[in-house]
């Protein structure tokens, strides 16, 4: 029988902060993160950062050797289990890990070029603090988790598939818990210059930087780079009631599909593909879906695509939809952006309380059910929907359910 | 004792987190419990202390805290000349 998909924790290391209640409050009255990042040395720029400090989770010789995208991996999951109420996983070999990152230890690889060009000498422990998979790797030594201990890098989606997988992983019976979600932390110099090299990053906004990414606006110059972790905890339906766990949701839909089309255009269809996919796999219908955290990153093409998407699959039942993007508030955290946007959804109807969208002149070229900058109830609300969509393209849908509905 | 003893004592404590005081200058530097991956951190993080490069070392260099700090002595001083 295929197991049912609870969502029990939430771990979060976000621009706003790291507790999830607080968070999601933040979000729901509308305020952003994003800031100006200070530096005379680079294009005029804004970003939201995350405010950290590791020495709860690291000694000064643990430090050595875990970039800032596993240490912030290593709290979130530690926030996760913690609000899990889970003293214990009972049987480890049980229990995976499936992070997504887009590009793994980034201050590493910054240093270690740095390092290189210069003196030409590298640390010894270079290597292993930027691959990939160091973040999981050092969840799993913490938790001491000996189930399957996956990373999946598909840039901006790589945290929603990582979820999507741990829950197929689930629910096909292989384990009962997982860590899921994803981290990245690449807000480094070198890498924002290739990010504004691509003319793809927010213009700051002179009134308000903190109002520079406005997904579906007229107004809208592009994204705003973030960082950050966010890991939901996921249990089987039977090991969440048998213990009485609190639930905050179902992941009831899980849809992954490609345009084959574009490096970085995205495609309508691929799109519609992907959230018909997470549809059938829900058995939901769109006017069932009362909530959509759109990708919605604020680019030139990216919007007006995703909004077409969204209005070909709900068709008339479109005004029955609210949608939004909280990239808006917190900006874009790319191969960690699926796990805090599911994290947002998982509240969203888990509270049956939505959070605000900071847009700006509407486009009227992104036809949406818009939220506006201030959150709104949702007392009817029964399942929402979250889309990450990639550069590559590499499009998924989650849908999440209320428990108990 | 040498002042290069007491600095490789200040810096292996501050980067493994073990006080001073219980760092003996006869004990081996593969004695403290650290993998092989951690020591060659911690060697470079030495070298990197005291703006040198340690020649290769030789089977009982790392027997104990003393020898090394000659080593860095030695290495320091030919820098210099």
């Amino acid at each position: 029988m295929k197991q049912r998909i609870a969502i029990t924790g939430i771990g979060l290391v976000s621009p706003h902060g790291g507790d999830v209640n607080a968070v999601f409050d933040a979000l729901v009255r509308g305020e952003s993160a994003i800031r100006l990042w200070d530096d005379p040395d680079i294009s005029p720029a804004v970003a939201a950062h995350v405010d950290f400090d590791p020495a709860p989770w690291f000694t000064r010789p643990q430090l050595s050797g875990a970039d800032r995208v596993s240490q912030f991996a290593v709290a979130a999951a530690d926030r996760a289990l913690k609000d899990a109420a889970l003293p214990e996983i009972a049987d480890k070999e049980r229990c995976g890990i499936y992070l997504g990152s887009g590009m793994g230890g980034a201050a590493t690889i910054e240093a270690a070029y740095e390092a290189y060009f210069g003196a030409r000498r590298s640390t010894p422990l270079s290597v292993v603090a930027f691959m990939c998979n160091a973040a999981a790797s050092h969840i799993s030594m913490r938790q001491q988790v000996t189930g399957p201990v996956m990373t999946y890098s598909v840039a901006c989606a790589s945290s929603a598939i990582a979820i999507g997988e741990a829950a197929r992983a689930i629910a096909l019976g292989e384990i009962d818990v997982a860590f899921a979600g994803g981290t990245e932390a690449l807000l480094q110099p070198g890498v924002l210059q290739c990010w504004q090299a691509m003319k793809i990053l927010a213009t700051p906004d002179s009134n308000d930087p903190s109002h520079s990414c406005k997904p579906f606006s007229a107004e809208r110059s592009g994204l705003v780079l973030a960082e950050g972790a966010a890991i939901l905890l996921m249990e089987s339906m039977e090991h969440a009631e048998k213990r009485g766990a609190r639930i905050y949701a179902e992941l009831v839909g899980y849809g992954v599909r490609s345009d084959a089309y574009h490096l970085t255009k995205p495609h309508v269809d691929g799109q519609v593909r992907a959230i018909n996919a997470a549809m059938r796999d829900a058995r939901l219908t769109p006017a069932q879906i009362g909530y959509c955290n759109a990708h919605g990153t604020a680019t030139r093409l990216g919007d007006p695509t995703e909004a077409e998407s969204i209005a070909r699959v709900w068709g008339a039942d479109l005004s029955k939809l609210r949608v939004g993007s909280t990239k808006s508030l917190h900006g874009h955290l790319l191969g960690a952006a699926g796990g805090i946007e599911a994290a947002i959804t998982v509240m969203a109807v888990h509270k049956r309380l939505l959070p605000a969208h900071l847009g700006g002149r509407h486009d009227p070229d992104c036809a949406l059910p818009l939220i506006g900058s201030q959150g709104e109830e949702a007392p009817h609300l029964k399942a929402a929907m979250s889309n990450s969509f990639a550069f590559g393209g590499t499009n998924v849908s989650l849908i999440f359910q209320r428990h108990k509905a | 004792m040498s002042h290069y003893l007491e600095e490789l004592k200040q810096l292996i404590s501050t980067e493994l987190n073990i006080p001073t005081s219980t760092l003996d200058a006869h004990q081996s530097l593969e004695n403290f419990g650290i993998d092989s991956l951690t020591l060659a951190e911690l060697l470079f993080k030495i070298e990197e202390h005291f703006s040198i490069i340690f020649p290769n070392f030789q089977e009982d260099d790392l027997s104990s805290l003393s020898k090394l700090a000659h080593i860095i002595e030695q290495t320091v001083m030919k820098k210099a000349a």
